[in-house]
C-alpha cells in the first residue's frame, strides 16, 4: 500500500518548498524537494543589456544574497572584458562578500535554525528564555547590513558594484565608523558556535559526502578561479558546467546537479572541509575547540560551520577595513572600460556555497548570453539524498512522526530557494 | 510579480514626496534593523492574501495581532519578524501592518488595477498614522 510523508510548506527557509517521500510496502519509494517558486528569467533579461547594468539587475535575483550576485557579475564581466581591478576594488568586494556572510548566516543561525534545536516551534517563542540570544543575534545581522549599506549604498540590493570598480568608494571615516560595530557584534559571532557546538544533532543523515567549494588561494575567503572538489580534485571555474551537469526535473522549477554521477554538496561545511588550514584567527581557535563535534558526514553540521565562518568573517571584515585604512583609501573613479567582444566566468562563495556567473558579450559589450548556477541549485539533488537516508533510518527505528525531523535537512542547508528557481513548464493550448 | 510589487511602488510615491526613512526590505524585513536607531513608529506595507476583495486595505496595530501561522513569501513572517524586532529592540515601538489584498502575484511588470488604485489610498493611511503619531509627541 502506498503513503505519502508531506511537508507541504517547509517553514523558515527563503522561499516557498515542499518535502514529499512515497512510501510503498513501509519502504520509501521516491522522495521530491520540490520547489515551485517562479523563475525571475533573470538570464534572459540580461540578454541584450550593456555589461554595466548586469550588476544591478542580478541583485534581484535575490534579497538575501544580491551581493554575491553582483561581485561574481562584476568579476565574469571583467574577465569578458580583458579588465584587471586593483587591489582597492578587491578588497573591497571580499569585505562585501564578508558582509553577506555576516548578515545572512546570523539570520538563519538564530532565527530560522536555532528554535529547533531548543525545542521552540520559532524564534518569536524563545525570547521569553533566549531573549539576549536573539537580541545578538539581530545585532550580527545589523553590523553585517550596515557594512553593506556603507559599500554599497543599501544593504538590499546595492546600487554601487560595476564592472571595473565601484561607482562611489566609502571614505575612510565611514570605514572606520565599521569597525567599533563589528567588534560589538563578535560576540553573537562567538555564542553561534558555543549554541551550536553544545547541540547533540541527530545523527539520522549521517553518510560521506561530496564537497566542492571555491579555491580561495592563501587564506580563507569567498572568491577564487579555482573549484576543489572533495574527491581531491582542483579545476578551473572554466569547467563549471562539467563540475555541475546541471538537468531539469519535472517536480521542481530549481535545476538539480551532479558530478560524476553523484550529487555533492556546497556551502559552509564545504568550505571548511576543504579549507580549514586557511581559517585562522578566533574562528581557527574555536574550530579546533569544538572539532569533536564538527561531524562532516552529518550535513546538519552546516550550522555549526556556518557560525565558525561568522566569527572568521566578523574579524577578517576588521582587518581588511584596518588595511585599507593602513594603505590609504583612494577615491578612485570607475575604471575605464573598452568595449569588446568576449567571455567571462567567475566562481564566487555566497553564503550558501559556489555561484557561478558566465556571461558572453558583443563587440559594443552588449550581454549575448548569460548562465547563473547558484549554490542551492547545485544543493538541491544531495538534499533530497539526505532526506531519503533520513526517511529510511528514521522509518527503520520505528519513528512515527517523521515530518519535523526530515525538515531539519533541507534547512541545514540553509537554502535560497528564490535564486534556485530557473525552469518554466510551457503548457501550449490548442 | 505583479501586485508584489505594491511595496517597492508605495516606496517610491513616498521618496517622492520628500519622505527620507523609507526602505525596500525585499523578502527580508530585517534589513531594515539598520534603521530603527531612536525610531517611535513604523509601518509595513505589503500584500497579505486574506480572501478579501482585490485592493481592499487591512491595517493594524502590530499589538493587537495575535500570532498566527501564515504562509509567506519571507523567510519569516513579517508579524513574527516585526515582534521579534520589537520585542528585543524596543518595546516601546508602535508598530503598523498596512496591508493590500492582492489579485494577482504570478509573473508581471506591473500592479492590477485594483491594487493600482489603492496605492493613494494606503499613502492616505500612512500620512494619517503619521499625523497621529505627531500629535501623540506633541
Amino acid at each position: 500500500m502506498a503513503k505519502e510523508i508531506i511537508v507541504e510548506h517547509l517553514a523558515r527557509v527563503e522561499g516557498h518548498g515542499t518535502i514529499k517521500v512515497l512510501m510503498e510496502e513501509e519502504k520509501v519509494k521516491d522522495v521530491k524537494f520540490e520547489i515551485y517558486e517562479g523563475p525571475r528569467f533573470i538570464e534572459k533579461v540580461l540578454v541584450g543589456r550593456m555589461y554595466y547594468e548586469a550588476p544591478d539587475i542580478v541583485a534581484r535575483i535575490c534579497s538575501i544574497c544580491p551581493d554575491p550576485h553582483q561581485v561574481a557579475s562584476a568579476i565574469a564581466l571583467e574577465k569578458a572584458l580583458g579588465v584587471t581591478v586593483d587591489w582597492q576594488t578587491k578588497m573591497l568586494r571580499e569585505l562585501q562578500l564578508l558582509a553577506d556572510i555576516i548578515s545572512s548566516h546570523a539570520l538563519h543561525l538564530y532565527l530560522l535554525a536555532l528554535p529547533d534545536y531548543l525545542g521552540y516551534p520559532d524564534a518569536l517563542s524563545m525570547i521569553d528564555k533566549y531573549g539576549r540570544e536573539v537580541k545578538l543575534g539581530l545585532q550580527l545581522k545589523k553590523a553585517g547590513n550596515t557594512v553593506k549599506e556603507v559599500l554599497t549604498g543599501r544593504s538590499i540590493h546595492g546600487c554601487s558594484v560595476k564592472p571595473g570598480g565601484y561607482t562611489k568608494v566609502p571614505s575612510p571615516q565611514e570605514l572606520e565608523g565599521l569597525i567599533k560595530l563589528l567588534e560589538e557584534s563578535m560576540e553573537g559571532a562567538r555564542l553561534a558556535v558555543k549554541l551550536f557546538s553544545s547541540i547533540d544533532i541527530p545523527d539520522f543523515p549521517r553518510e560521506d559526502n561530496i564537497f566542492m567549494a571555491v579555491d580561495p588561494g592563501k587564506i580563507y575567503g569567498f572568491s577564487g578561479d579555482y573549484i576543489l572538489v572533495s574527491t581531491g580534485e582542483r579545476h578551473p571555474v572554466e569547467n563549471y558546467k562539467a563540475l555541475t551537469n546541471e538537468v531539469t526535473v519535472p517536480h521542481s522549477t530549481a535545476k538539480h546537479s551532479t558530478y560524476k554521477g553523484q550529487s555533492f554538496m556546497v556551502g559552509a561545511l564545504a568550505r571548511i572541509v576543504l579549507n580549514k588550514e586557511k581559517l585562522k584567527g578566533q574562528a581557527l581557535d574555536m574550530l579546533k575547540e569544538v572539532e569533536s563535534k564538527f561531524d562532516v558526514a552529518n550535513p546538519l553540521t552546516n550550522n555549526l560551520a556556518q557560525a565558525i565562518e561568522v566569527v572568521y568573517a566578523v574579524e577578517r571584515a576588521i582587518e581588511i577595513i584596518n588595511e585599507l585604512l593602513d594603505k590609504g583609501l583612494k577615491q578612485e573613479p570607475l575604471m575605464n572600460i573598452k568595449p569588446r567582444r568576449g567571455a567571462g566566468v567567475s566562481s564566487v562563495e555566497a553564503p550558501r556555497g559556489i555561484l557561478y556567473h558566465y556571461y558572453e558579450l558583443d563587440y559594443e559589450g552588449r550581454i549575448v548570453k548569460a548562465d547563473i548556477i547558484t549554490p542551492t541549485a547545485q544543493n538541491a539533488a544531495n538534499i533530497e539524498k539526505y532526506i531519503r537516508i533520513s526517511a529510511e533510518r528514521l522509518l527503520a527505528k520505528g519513528e512515527e512522526r517523521l515530518e519535523p525531523l526530515l525538515e531539519l535537512v533541507p534547512r541545514a542547508y540553509d537554502p535560497c530557494i528564490s535564486c534556485s528557481a530557473h525552469m518554466i513548464k510551457v503548457i501550449k493550448l490548442k | 510579480m505583479s501586485d508584489d510589487g505594491l511595496g517597492p511602488k508605495v516606496a517610491h510615491e513616498l521618496i517622492k514626496r520628500g519622505y527620507n526613512n523609507v526602505v525596500v526590505c525585499g523578502s527580508d524585513l530585517s534589513s531594515v534593523l539598520t534603521h530603527l536607531d531612536d525610531v517611535d513608529l513604523v509601518i509595513v506595507i505589503d500584500i497579505i492574501d486574506w480572501r478579501a476583495k482585490p485592493g481592499t486595505l487591512l491595517v493594524a496595530r502590530l499589538d493587537d495581532i495575535e500570532e498566527v501561522m501564515t504562509r509567506s513569501s519571507h523567510n519569516l513572517p513579517i508579524t513574527g519578524m516585526l515582534k521579534i524586532m520589537k520585542r528585543t529592540l524596543r518595546e516601546s515601538m508602535e508598530i503598523y501592518i498596512i496591508g493590500v489584498q492582492p489579485e494577482r502575484v504570478e509573473l508581471g511588470d506591473s500592479l492590477t488595477p485594483p491594487v493600482e488604485c489603492a496605492v493613494r489610498e494606503v499613502i492616505a493611511k500612512i500620512e494619517e498614522l503619521l499625523a497621529k503619531n505627531r500629535r501623540k509627541k506633541g
